[in-house]
């Protein structure tokens, strides 16, 4: 098990609801993974049972060896793993840059989160320009860079994105691919959500298509070609 | 990610409901009825259903008489309710062991309800004691409002109601089983007007508390000191709940008025109008004047420095350089003046018209009543009633200097 | 002139009041109708101890650090095992209010209902100052509030912890996410919220007589004043405190005494039906 982070026999839910059956899959070291699939398929579930905000059934996730099943946020966090939610969350009454610092939260070197901060604005401009401005204010787009911008501030190993396209313009949504394949090329390994099936297929190193809470289909761009995919996921929804 | 707006219709008319309620239930929660506190031996001595005979009379079994009292127990007029209270139980502790020594096997009990000093809750407190613990005589209400509220209920059952201390003029014709040892206040109207008109003033502002006591009071000076030339420029009236009066007291400023008269219903609101009065900076030829309630032992204490130079009213059947009062007063705690003196002598007129008619005949109280000429208590002279019930009112006014006071008239 | 001055002086308590209401609303979701307890009970602790030791130092200290208590205390005994019961805000709310009996009724049977008075300052003329008529108590008032409106400005918006707190307000589950116990900042608060009324408490001592209804008296124009503002920000329910304030003292000077309180009613019940996000508060739903 010489992967980053592996999801073994994993089942998951909400409570009584169950989604998540029986799911296997990894994520190496400085791979982009895409998760793909219908709606209510259960792939924000899978993003949620690593950061521990689902309910875990039975089965067991691993990051660099260790079971971090049941670990909670902060350790998580400690570990290296970041979680942008769906929707670009961010705090809406609190400047951007309050928003970007309460991302080092858990760093108690102020110099190191003086240094992340520049980092953030030198990946994303427009965070520097408006870091006085409060965050309801941003555009779409700005938002979405703004949630991507607090996930990373804490230097982690893996990003779990959970649908950051969703509701953005086709320029917008081709800039934030570009983010991210750039980010990928720093060493991040990153896990993502995806409903547009065919960047998501274009970006990753490899796809997994989720259908009904299991895993239907694995690979890599060769997926592109797959009757499946290409009939339904490609043809159908966007 | 949860939306934030919880302010939808339904939830706000909820909220809206739920603080009306919590408010009106929050008003209503200082209810403790507190008990009197009689000795264990008193206790010991009292038998439920144990009633009296009629007549007195060399019975080889102990009479008990059985009456109910009402007062301000919680709430501002507490102040004023507690240490009479307090005086009632002392009173009948005392007029037991009158009755003892005099080798009278006779008991008085007395059951204590919370008047609130407000008609509607004095009535269910007399509901309380005549339906529930049988009694058919109520020795109260405290506040005019308490009897006036009371009055109807008690002329209803035929129970003799007897007020030791309110003074409201409404109750001259409250009821023919009606009786209160405290001259109205017409009495105390009539005292104080010509004094404000031989003081020379000519406009005057009037601070008065909206309830049946002050209100009576204020209607009173209303009607008659214009008829004197006497000029009323300002006429607030405050709201029992407010703490904070300075507005009013501006408007009442500007009027530039020679006299200010303050009619407060407890001590608690005495002192909310004296303070804020005192930080107004009136001009120093203002004269105050205020109704009897300023003049309490208690609120001079209390408040004396805010009220120097006031005039106050109070009630002239007090016996003077009374050792025995002195000693009542001190183990009672009641710094109310003529308040303490009243109460505890109608317990005591109380005593003597029970022994000749026992508790449950109210006609024949009615006539004893009637028929009482002179009376003469042991803190205060001379009670006889007149055909409504009510005793005449002979006022002196004193002046609030230094923390105690001075006759002026 | 004076009427300005009044008003400051009633807007100014008012404002602590909803500072604390404002903030554990916003942190909690939930309208905490007993902060008015901590109010009057703060106001009976400082005379309780001022009476013991004469000394006003102590009784502030006292209060200050028995109010911080209790509002930890409500926190974490009744208020905090029903939220992690997903208890509605509707039956929070309803808890407040037992909280709100618990208290009152409480502060009566300890302390009895006569009039309690901190005499600390004596008898007082009121100081001409531009044309009003100003005593020491209240120039203290104003003060005390503008010293912690200064100082609670300061830590929500320059420290760590301050902003922690807008956070967890802002959107408390983005903040679990990012590794900011909300729990903890919950029951901060309280505290906080509880130390205000504790000043508050205080500040109505020196000032006025104490009775125990003066809890639900001051709740309700806290509560008022936060409504106007906006109880979404902190802010803005100081200035909605304000214009309570505002609104009382010149309202009386036009119309007859019996309508000061129900004056501010009037203006709670239009903005609940119209206006709920208040003048200046921030409508949460209505964001991108």
């Amino acid at each position: 098990m010489s992967n980053l982070l592996n999801l073994n026999n994993i089942d998951a839910g909400y409570g009584e609801f169950d989604v998540l059956k029986n799911i296997n899959m990894y994520l190496d070291k400085h791979e982009i993974v895409a998760l793909i699939g219908p709606n209510g398929a259960g792939k924000s579930t899978i993003l949620k049972s690593i950061f521990n905000i689902s309910d875990i059934k039975s089965g067991k996730i691993f990051f660099e060896e260790n079971d971090i099943t049941n670990k909670q946020t902060y350790e998580l966090l400690n570990l290296g793993i970041s979680y942008v939610p769906q929707g670009r969350i961010n705090f809406a009454t609190l400047t951007v840059k309050d928003n970007l610092l309460i991302g080092a939260e858990l760093i108690k070197d102020k110099k190191k989160v003086k240094d992340n901060l520049n980092y953030i604005y030198s990946l994303f401009s427009v965070l520097k320009t408006k870091r006085k401005h409060l965050a309801y204010s941003l555009s779409g787009g700005e938002q979405q860079m703004l949630a991507l911008g607090r996930a990373l501030m804490d230097n982690p190993k893996v990003l779990l994105l959970d649908e950051p396209s969703l509701g953005l313009s086709p320029k917008l949504v081709k800039e934030t691919f570009e983010t991210i394949t750039k980010l990928a090329k720093t060493g991040l390994s990153i896990l993502i959500v995806e409903q547009n099936a065919k960047q998501a297929l274009r970006m990753a190193d490899r796809t997994y298509l989720l259908e009904n809470g299991q895993i239907a289909l694995e690979g890599n761009k060769k997926l592109l070609n797959h009757p499946k995919i290409k009939t339904i996921y490609l043809g159908g929804q966007i | 990610m949860k939306k934030n707006n919880i302010f939808n219709k339904r939830l706000i008319l909820i909220m809206a409901f739920v603080l009306l309620a919590g408010l009106f239930i929050s008003g209503c929660s200082n209810n403790q009825a507190e008990l009197s506190e009689l000795s264990d031996a008193d206790r010991a001595s009292l038998v439920d259903g144990d009633n009296s005979d009629k007549g007195q009379g060399a019975l080889n079994r102990e009479i008990i008489f059985q009456i109910g009292a009402i007062q301000p127990l919680t709430g501002d007029g507490a102040a004023y309710g507690l240490p009479v209270q307090r005086v009632i139980d002392q009173a009948v502790l005392d007029l037991n062991a009158k009755w003892k020594e005099d080798g009278k096997k006779l008991q008085l009990k007395i059951y204590h309800e919370d008047g609130k000093c407000n008609g509607k809750e004095a009535r269910t407190a007399a509901e309380n004691l005549v339906n529930q613990k049988g009694v058919n005589i109520i020795y109260g209400g405290m506040c005019s409002g308490e009897t006036l509220g009371i009055a109807p209920f008690t002329e209803e059952n035929n129970v003799l109601l007897f007020s030791p201390l309110s003074s409201s003029p409404d109750i001259t014709n409250s009821g023919d089983y009606v009786f209160r040892n405290y001259p109205s206040d017409t009495a105390q109207v009539a005292t104080m007007i010509p004094f404000i008109v031989s003081k020379g003033v000519k406009t005057i502002a009037i601070l008065s508390e909206n309830t049946d006591y002050a209100q009576v009071l204020r209607a009173g000076y209303l009607k008659q000191l214009p008829e004197l030339g006497v000029k009323i420029v300002a006429d607030e009236i405050i709201l029992s709940s407010a703490k904070d009066v300075r507005t009013e007291i501006l408007k009442m400023k500007s009027a530039e008025p020679d006299a200010v008269i303050l009619l407060p219903q407890t001590i608690p609101m005495t002192g909310v109008f004296a303070k804020q009065l005192y930080e107004s900076n009136f001009d120093a030829d203002t004269l105050f004047f205020s109704n009897e309630i300023v003049g309490l032992d208690q609120a001079v204490n209390e408040f004396g420095d805010f009220m120097k130079g006031y005039f106050t009213p109070e009630v002239a059947f007090l016996k003077e350089n009374n050792e025995f009062s002195s000693k009542v007063i001190a183990d009672t705690e009641c710094d109310l003046g003529y308040y303490c003196a009243s109460t505890y002598d109608g317990i005591f007129l109380l005593g003597d018209v029970l022994e000749l008619c026992g508790d449950s005949d109210t006609d024949c109280l009615k006539k004893e009543f009637d028929a009482l000429e002179n009376w003469q208590g042991i803190m205060t002279t001379s009670t006889t009633f007149d055909e409504n019930g009510d005793v005449a009112g002979d006022f002196v006014i004193s002046q609030i200097i230094a923390g105690t006071k001075l006759r002026v008239n | 002139m004076q009427l300005l001055f009044n008003s400051v002086v009633a807007g100014s308590i008012y404002a602590l009041v909803a500072i604390g209401f404002s903030l554990i609303f916003q942190t909690n979701r939930f309208m905490h109708f007993a902060h008015g307890s901590a109010v009057v009970f703060s106001a009976y602790i400082a005379f309780h101890f001022f009476s013991l030791s004469n000394s006003l130092l102590i009784a502030i200290i006292a209060t200050l650090i028995l109010s911080s208590i209790l509002g930890y205390l409500m926190h974490l005994l009744i208020y905090y095992p029903l939220q992690k019961k997903k208890s509605s805000s509707v039956i929070l709310l309803i808890a407040s209010f037992g909280i709100l009996f618990l208290i009152d009724n409480g502060l009566l049977l300890y302390f009895g209902s006569g009039i309690k008075n901190i005499n600390y300052f004596g008898p007082l003329r009121g100081m001409e100052f531009f044309g009003a008529l100003i005593t020491k108590p209240q120039l203290i008032i104003v003060l005390s509030s503008l010293l912690c409106l200064i100082f609670i400005y300061l830590l929500m918006t320059k420290t760590k912890l301050g902003r922690n707190l807008r956070a967890v307000a802002d959107n408390n589950d983005l903040a679990n996410i990012m590794g900011i116990e909300s729990k903890k900042y919950m029951a901060l608060s309280f505290i906080i919220g509880s130390v205000l009324a504790s000043v508050a408490g205080v500040l109505i001592a020196l000032e006025q007589t104490l009775s125990i209804n003066m809890g639900t008296t001051y709740m309700i124009k806290g509560f008022t004043g936060a409504i106007i503002g906006g109880v979404n920000s902190v802010p803005a329910s100081i200035l909605g405190s304000y214009i309570v304030g505002l609104a009382e003292n010149f309202g009386v000077w036009f119309l007859p005494s019996q309508f000061k309180e129900a004056i501010s009613f009037i203006l709670l019940f239009l903005f609940l039906l119209y206006k709920p996000n208040g003048l200046f508060g921030i409508d949460k739903s209505s964001r991108k």
